[in-house]
């Protein structure tokens, strides 16, 4: 049993905690970081850059968007259902925070829409100079070897267990164990929990939300997300809160096939459902959390994604109808043979090809042939007039005539889960009848709940941004208490 | 090897002329980027990640091949190195998913973590993904090469390091990828030794899931048959032992963790062989019997002089109740560790069940004698005829106290006795008697009452003693005890009465005459009240007749409170403080240890307890508790070379005599691998252990914290 | 340990048969020159490597593999002895055993001068299509073996040389080093864009694919110059190859990777008005790229919308629907000519005059325009 004494303990070393690290060692404190993964940066290092509103990339690129806007449609977009102190003060801080990262060595190549409707609020982490693939790591870099310069201890392959609290309810220590399997103890006056929500399990997600993986929901894994923060945080006495999943929709088993057959299946033409017929207005597919929410109320929660040969040859010569940053291609010539590859794999039943709408009908186990028929034949005449049914642009509305035709099975999926610990705009942790734990803090995706039900896509980045104002302000919180609690 | 001065990123450092610039930097705690380098295989310099800048040198040095000069000038942060970096970094990118979400190597993947590191460009190079699907065909390991950056480890590790070659280089369309050089792995003569699984940077071949435990440590997962096993038994070591000749060596190995390398090896009941990961090949090893081939070709026993060494004695006494596998187990470890032990044994020779407790065709008395006399050699005193009654008061001339007398009274069930007739004996009188030539009046034909292992070891004697014998048990197929001992017993002409209840025992003027049965469909014991719950068959009573029983229903310690520490209601010693049977009791000094606290287990169990309870035991005594011990040297050769149709080769059983033969004498039922089966069945072990050898992934967190340390220093 | 001596025939790229023009025509003095290098070695045994599929020109220990400009090193020989692919190794104190031998490494063309008393080198000269080679005292100015009278360019050295104007010829001279070893002429007709291309196919194909910058370099940069011809490079594409190029030079493992950038970053000097041309205008100075196809159109009086045109189209490169006047997307189509045959009306004509003539812009009824 190895016994360790320190100020602060940070469980967990995504965005939420380094930015908490470096908050609390700025501050003077001794702080121990508990990593059980092999490096530092969680979810994050997939990522590419966080939320600012207001900054001065912003203005150089006469970007008109500023924190009262925001505030404005962040909140009508969530029903006022949400905590309007921590938004407010989220957003608020949100330049500053681009400022801090900036001061860390960040460089941002400036402030982008994830898509045209979105605002440009999505400060890209430059790589060299351009937008690289992974922002979010060269970001967590910069906030490990600062927090590491301030003396910070990051111990890897050590997952925490337990969080102590004394017999006043103050919070004591951290139990932990490391890779070896030799447990240890940490002595310290506060403990700040960021483990990035609980992604990687089905069974918590299924507890606390009812979702079945694979069944109506396709999470994307990211190992280690097990929610062992929430749990221990309950376990400490910590409130908990609704949980909800950052809804996207995805092919789930082509993630790592050629990316041409995902990005083509996403551009918005005729999305039918099981019964065959239309559900959304395909310009939304832009928006994967719309998209992921109407895909998640059809039956059997599918969308199939209905393409024709025409559509493919168009695409291949004059380029797609949507592109973003994420899912980016040089050109989708491979996408006949990917789908090929697709349909000869046994284990992956994403897409389906056929000569005739009807062979295509039974192939997605469409009940009624007839109304998909109807449905087709009815957008085809719509494609020379306009889409009286949901109104897209005449722009996105191109016939299904050429066989062969195409189909992606889209599912929900999600990038993990959102909220589980309750705490307020101080992230400071709540017991069950509303009072702060002293000692206690919580931060990121663990507490995560001020989209409602649906992400907030129009602010692009937010995901990100609140995980690193949010580490911020725990790590000053922590700070203060431990300053308070020594005078 | 002379040493050399040179200086990196303007430190000096020394270092052996042997060692690369790459190996003088990381061992000095300097971060290179590296991929295709691994300390443990030859250096290949293909990634190009750690390239540096060397004074008076154009261009930039490849420092995992290039060894260190005197006076050398290296600069690991040059323009020109880090601009080269990162170039290879974009490459990799590209042919590599862009993608890391849902990827299972996530968090422990090098390549990202490298990335972050030198950080790639960006430049719009094309995408050119290299498109295979996952083969999940192969047992234990799956092939996900589209992750595949072609860093060559996983090639040089099947080859160079293990020798075995079944995966190599092949263009495909004109594309470079790794193969394996057959139809499937163990077409290629894999050994499934898992190096490259360990090497895979980016977790393009990984174990399949559910192969290894993930709740335990690395170390213990990654040798399921040891985790398994109670005490732990270094068990890839002593099997290559074997596989290289060298039997003492093995026994030696086995003699680490447990005395009765014989016993064990004839009656251990062997959970190791259910977690053997060669049984997602074909088979597991049989592990049980390699052991007890190694201790019947034990000859020249190079372990005994360290398994006698004793460390100074420490004036401490302590006595030990109960000479079975556990007591004698924790006596020898206790005498080693400086303690004076003294082992009460209450029958005439110590053994515990291994000489009283089994039929002597399982395991034979002297085999068992010869290992308690190495035990005595080594200082442990043994005083046999000798029942301890009061422990408490034992424990007033002694340090410590372990009471370690099993459960050795077979319990009969009265209410089936009303009457109370002489010839109902327990499983265990009678099993004594055999092997300790007591006079036991039984009739001629016998009825044991329950379906365990004790019952058919009863049932194998009784046939011995010719007597004719039924078996009555409430278990379909009697499935309480193992099919090896079941089967046996009844080759050997016992009769089988699966789902049976018992009604009562019968019998005229004072003599049993038959037992009163009736049929069932199934039956539970209630979980709370643990009673019997039957779902009879409706007036299916008889009598089978018979002149005497056996119970052979469970074994109760027999303990009662004047043995002067508490009890439970079944007569299991506890510990107050937790209201458990623990190894500590309600006597200060006096614990407790084997099946006396955990009821009837197996050998392997109480030997393991013994251990336990001599590392808190020593520790109570003033000791350090630590009681590991290295025997004898052993090689583990990383280079295993290939052996024909390895995944093919099946198991191998032991010659077991025929059952008319074998029921007339007491002789062992099976005779022990020959050489040949032996060491045959040895090699088909995968070494599992092997693998630890191969260091773990190192990521520049790991490197960056030994810099700093350097610096403030 | 003995020594193993291996007389490597395997190094000639697709631009030189000095090898197999030596072992046919010169084998006395090879093998005294081979004699002569095992003598100071002290080697005591001698394997010839050959190339797949090449005669054995009556020597015995042959051994036989694939040919690769990093069968001079001694541990891919080594490789493919074991049937491995061969991978260099580029070590300092590195020592290739095969069988318990240090192997060391002669070709032909070294061993020929070891033993000849005059200096010689056998350069291959290709032009026209056709191959010789032309032996020369080392010295002899390059411009003396071949003219290249009125050639466009010139490649010396093959895969790991560069391309120099026919005129520079005479500042080299022919020696021992790789730029001798070949000299290929391109005639006045060729697109250099083309040839460049051509010339990075072979340079992917013959990487050992060992490291990094070599394995995925030749593959980008052959990516990269396939999509110039066809009009599908990028913008920045010039700059992104003469940005990586420099690089693999220095950061490449071996010769072969720290030399074949050599041939494009000249190729991009030399011609660089005719890569602009491809990348940014889409045209090709030389005439052989983008030779449109002859364009093709559904004339509006004769057509009477039957649609038969519509299924023959593979590139669904024509609109319309029945009883209107179809129209062919000119983007869209691939100039193949297949509606032409599938039109009873006969009203697709493959158009030969200059300006089009008023073709419907959207959907019109028969007879409406």
């Amino acid at each position: 049993m190895k016994n360790l004494k320190a100020d602060v303990v940070v469980i967990g070393t995504g965005p939420s905690g380094l930015a908490a690290c470096v908050e609390a060692s700025e501050a003077g404190m001794s702080v121990i970081a508990l990593e059980k993964q092999n490096v530092s940066g969680g979810a994050a290092n997939m990522g590419m850059g966080p939320l600012g509103i207001g900054t001065r990339h912003q203005q150089d690129q006469m970007v008109d968007i500023d924190v009262e806007r925001a505030f404005k449609m962040f909140m009508e977009y969530t029903h006022w259902r949400v905590d309007a102190n921590m938004v407010k003060r989220y957003f608020e801080a949100s330049a500053g925070t681009i400022e801090w990262l900036e001061s860390l060595g960040v460089e941002f190549a400036g402030a982008y829409k994830y898509f045209p409707k979105s605002e440009a609020t999505w400060h890209i982490v430059a790589v060299n100079g351009g937008i690289g693939r992974n922002g979010g790591a060269i970001m967590n870099k910069h906030m490990l070897d600062r927090a590491q310069e301030n003396g910070v201890e990051v111990m890897y392959e050590t997952p925490a267990k337990k969080i102590l609290r004394d017999d006043e309810g103050k919070i004591c220590g951290v139990d932990a164990v490391d890779k070896d399997g030799e447990e240890i103890h940490i002595d310290c006056k506060a403990v700040i929990v960021g483990t990035g929500g609980a992604g990687d399990s089905p069974e918590y997600m299924k507890e606390r939300m009812g979702y079945t993986y694979g069944k109506d929901l396709f999470n994307i894994v990211i190992p280690g997300l097990k929610g062992e923060g929430i749990k221990m945080a309950i376990e400490a006495g910590a409130a908990t809160t609704e949980m909800t999943v950052e809804k996207i929709y995805i092919l789930p088993f082509s993630d790592f096939g050629p990316q041409s057959v995902p990005v083509t299946f996403m551009q918005p033409n005729l999305m039918v459902n099981v019964q065959g017929r239309r559900f959304i207005n395909e310009e939304m597919m832009q928006n994967t959390t719309f998209t992921g929410n109407a895909i998640q109320i059809q039956k059997g929660a599918v969308g199939f994604s209905i393409l024709d040969q025409k559509i493919v040859n168009g695409y291949k010569k004059k380029g797609l109808d949507v592109v973003n940053f994420v899912h980016h291609v040089d050109n989708i010539d491979d996408f006949e043979q990917a789908c090929d590859d697709i349909i000869n794999d046994p284990n992956n039943p994403d897409v389906v090809k056929a000569d005739t709408l009807e062979e295509l009908a039974e192939k997605l186990g469409i009940e009624d042939v007839d109304t998909f028929l109807e449905t087709v034949e009815e957008y085809n005449d719509m494609c020379e007039s306009q889409d009286t049914l949901f109104y897209k642009p005449s722009k996105f509305m191109k016939p299904i005539e050429k066989a062969p035709f195409y189909a992606g099975i889209f599912h929900p999926s999600g990038y993990g889960t959102l909220g589980g610990i309750k705490i307020d705009d101080k992230c400071q942790v709540l017991d069950d009848d509303w009072n702060a734990i002293p000692g206690f803090f919580a931060c990121g995706t663990d507490t995560c709940t001020i989209y409602g039900d649906s992400y907030m896509f129009l602010l692009p980045g937010n995901t990100m941004g609140y995980c690193v104002n949010t580490g911020r302000f725990a790590g000053e919180a922590a700070a203060d208490y431990v300053d308070e609690l020594d005078d | 090897m002379a040493e050399v001065k040179l200086t990196i990123d303007g430190r000096q450092i020394v270092a052996d002329e042997s060692k690369t610039v790459l190996e003088a930097a990381l061992e000095n705690g300097i971060y290179i980027p590296h991929l295709c380098y691994h300390e443990d295989l030859h250096p290949n310099g293909g990634c190009r990640l750690c390239v540096v800048k060397q004074e008076g040198v154009d261009g930039v040095i490849t420092s995992c091949s290039t060894k260190v000069q005197e006076g050398m000038v290296i600069n690991t942060k040059d323009d020109l190195a880090e601009k080269v970096r990162k170039l290879s970094c974009d490459f990799m990118f590209k042919t590599h998913p862009s993608e890391c979400t849902g990827c299972p190597k996530y968090g422990r993947c090098l390549l990202a973590s490298i990335s972050q590191y030198v950080g790639d460009t960006g430049r719009a190079l094309r995408e050119l993904k290299l498109r295979v699907t996952a083969d999940e065909t192969n047992p234990l390991m799956l092939h996900e090469m589209y992750r595949c950056i072609l860093c060559g480890r996983c090639v040089r590790a099947c080859g160079e390091l293990r020798g075995v070659g079944a995966l190599k280089f092949a263009k495909v369309d004109g594309r470079m990828r790794v193969v394996i050089d057959g139809d499937s792995l163990a077409d290629a003569d894999c050994r499934f030794c898992g190096a490259c699984v360990e090497v895979c940077p980016t977790g393009s071949i990984r174990d399949k899931v559910g192969v290894f435990r993930d709740d335990i440590p690395r170390e213990q997962a990654l040798i399921p048959c040891s985790a398994e096993c109670p005490a732990h038994i270094s068990i890839p070591e002593y099997i290559r032992a074997i596989y290289d000749g060298e039997y003492s060596t093995s026994v030696g190995i086995i003699r680490e963790k447990v005395p009765f390398p014989h016993a064990l090896g004839l009656v251990c009941n062997n959970r190791c062989e259910n977690n053997c990961k060669h049984k997602h090949l074909n088979s597991s090893l049989s592990i049980r019997n390699l052991k007890r081939f190694a201790a019947e070709h034990d000859e020249d026993k190079i372990w005994l002089d360290n398994y006698l060494k004793v460390a100074p004695r420490t004036g401490k006494k302590v006595a030990v109740i109960g000479g079975g596998a556990c007591g004698l187990t924790a006596g020898y470890y206790l005498n080693k560790k400086g303690h004076d032990v003294t082992v009460f044994e209450s029958k005439k020779i110590p053994g515990g069940h291994m000489t009283s407790g089994m039929p002597e065709y399982r395991i034979p008395t002297q085999a068992v004698l010869d290992e308690v006399k190495v035990i005595e050699d080594s200082g442990v005193k043994i005083v046999c005829n000798s029942p301890i009654t009061n422990a408490a008061e034992l424990k007033k001339d002694y340090d410590a106290v372990l009471v370690a007398i099993g459960t050795s009274v077979g319990k009969k069930l009265g209410y089936l006795n009303k009457d109370n007739l002489p010839q109902v004996f327990s499983a265990l009188e009678l099993l004594q008697a055999q092997r300790l030539n007591q006079e036991i009046d039984l009739g001629d034909t016998v009825c044991i009452i329950g379906g365990g292992n004790v019952a058919f070891d009863a049932a194998g004697t009784l046939l011995r003693m010719k007597k004719t014998v039924n078996v009555v048990c409430l278990e379909k197929d009697a499935s309480q005890a193992s099919p090896e001992e079941r089967d046996t017993a009844l080759e050997e002409g016992a009769n089988l009465f699966d789902s049976h209840s018992n009604e009562a025992i019968v019998g005229e003027n004072g003599h049993v005459t038959g037992l009163q049965v009736h049929k069932i469909n199934s039956f539970y014991f209630h979980p709370e009240t643990r009673a019997l719950v039957e779902d009879a068959i409706p007036d299916s009573t008889y009598i089978i007749p018979c002149d005497s029983i056996v119970f052979a229903a469970g074994q109760v310690t027999g303990l009662t409170e004047d043995f002067g520490i508490e009890l439970n209601k079944f007569g299991y010693p506890i510990d107050p403080k937790t209201g458990k049977s623990e190894y500590t009791t309600s006597v200060e000094g006096v614990f407790a240890a084997g099946d006396v606290i955990t009821g009837t287990r197996f050998l392997i169990d109480a030997i393991a307890g013994g251990r336990e309870v001599a590392e808190l035991m020593d520790k109570y005594l003033g000791g350090d508790g630590v009681i590991d011990e290295q025997l004898v040297e052993r090689k583990a050769d990383p280079y295993i070379g290939t052996i024909d149709q390895f995944a093919e080769i099946a198991r191998h059983e032991m010659d077991v005599r025929p059952a008319e033969e074998r029921r007339e004498d007491f002789a062992p039922v099976s005779t022990g691998f020959t050489c040949e089966q032996g060491n045959c069945e040895a090699s088909r072990c995968l070494q599992c252990d092997l693998r630890l050898q191969i260091a773990g992934p190192k990521f520049w967190n790991d490197y960056v914290k030994a810099e700093d340390e350097e610096v403030n220093a | 340990m003995e020594k193993l001596l291996v007389c490597s025939c395997a190094v000639n790229d697709p631009y030189t048969i000095s090898s197999a023009y030596l072992l046919e025509n010169e084998l006395d003095t090879v093998k005294a020159g081979i004699k002569k290098y095992a003598g100071m070695l002290g080697a005591s045994e001698i394997i010839y490597f050959l190339p797949e599929g090449s005669k054995d020109f009556g020597l015995e220990n042959v051994a036989y593999g694939q040919a690769s400009p990093v069968m001079d090193n001694p541990y891919a020989i080594v490789q493919q002895l074991k049937g491995n692919l061969p991978r260099p190794m580029i070590q300092d104190d590195y020592v290739a055993e095969y069988e318990g031998k240090e192997v060391a490494v002669i070709t032909p063309e070294v061993a020929y001068n070891l033993a000849a008393s005059q200096k010689t080198a056998f350069i291959t000269v290709t032009k026209g299509g056709s191959s010789e080679i032309k032996a020369v005292p080392f010295g002899t100015k390059l411009n003396e073996v071949e003219d290249a009278a009125g050639a466009k360019a010139v490649l010396l050295g093959g895969l790991r040389g560069k391309f120099i104007l026919p005129a520079s010829l005479a500042d080299y001279a022919a020696g021992d080093d790789i730029l001798s070893s070949s000299i290929t002429v391109f005639g006045p007709e060729a697109c250099m864009v083309v040839v460049t291309a051509d010339l990075m196919t072979k340079t992917w194909m013959n990487s050992c694919n060992k490291c990094v910058l070599c394995r995925d370099g030749t593959f980008q940069v052959k990516t990269i110059m396939d999509d110039m011809p066809v009009g599908k490079s990028k913008a920045g594409d010039i700059d992104l190859l003469k940005d990586i190029a420099p690089l693999i030079k220095i950061g490449a493992y071996c010769p072969y990777g720290q030399n074949w950038p050599n041939t494009l970053l000249s190729a991009l000097e030399l011609f660089a008005g005719e890569f602009d041309a491809h990348t940014k205008k889409k045209s090709c100075p030389a005439g052989v790229c983008f030779q449109a196809g002859a364009t093709y159109i559904i004339l509006p009086d004769k057509c009477t919308g039957c649609g038969d045109c519509v299924d023959a189209c593979d590139y669904t490169a024509i609109e319309g629907k029945k009883k209107f006047i179809h129209m062919i997307d000119q983007d869209m189509c691939e100039h193949c000519g297949e509606c032409v045959s599938s039109c009873e009306e006969e009203a697709i004509v493959k158009w030969e005059g200059g300006k089009l003539p008023k073709l419907p812009k959207k959907l019109t009824k028969v007879g409406k325009f």
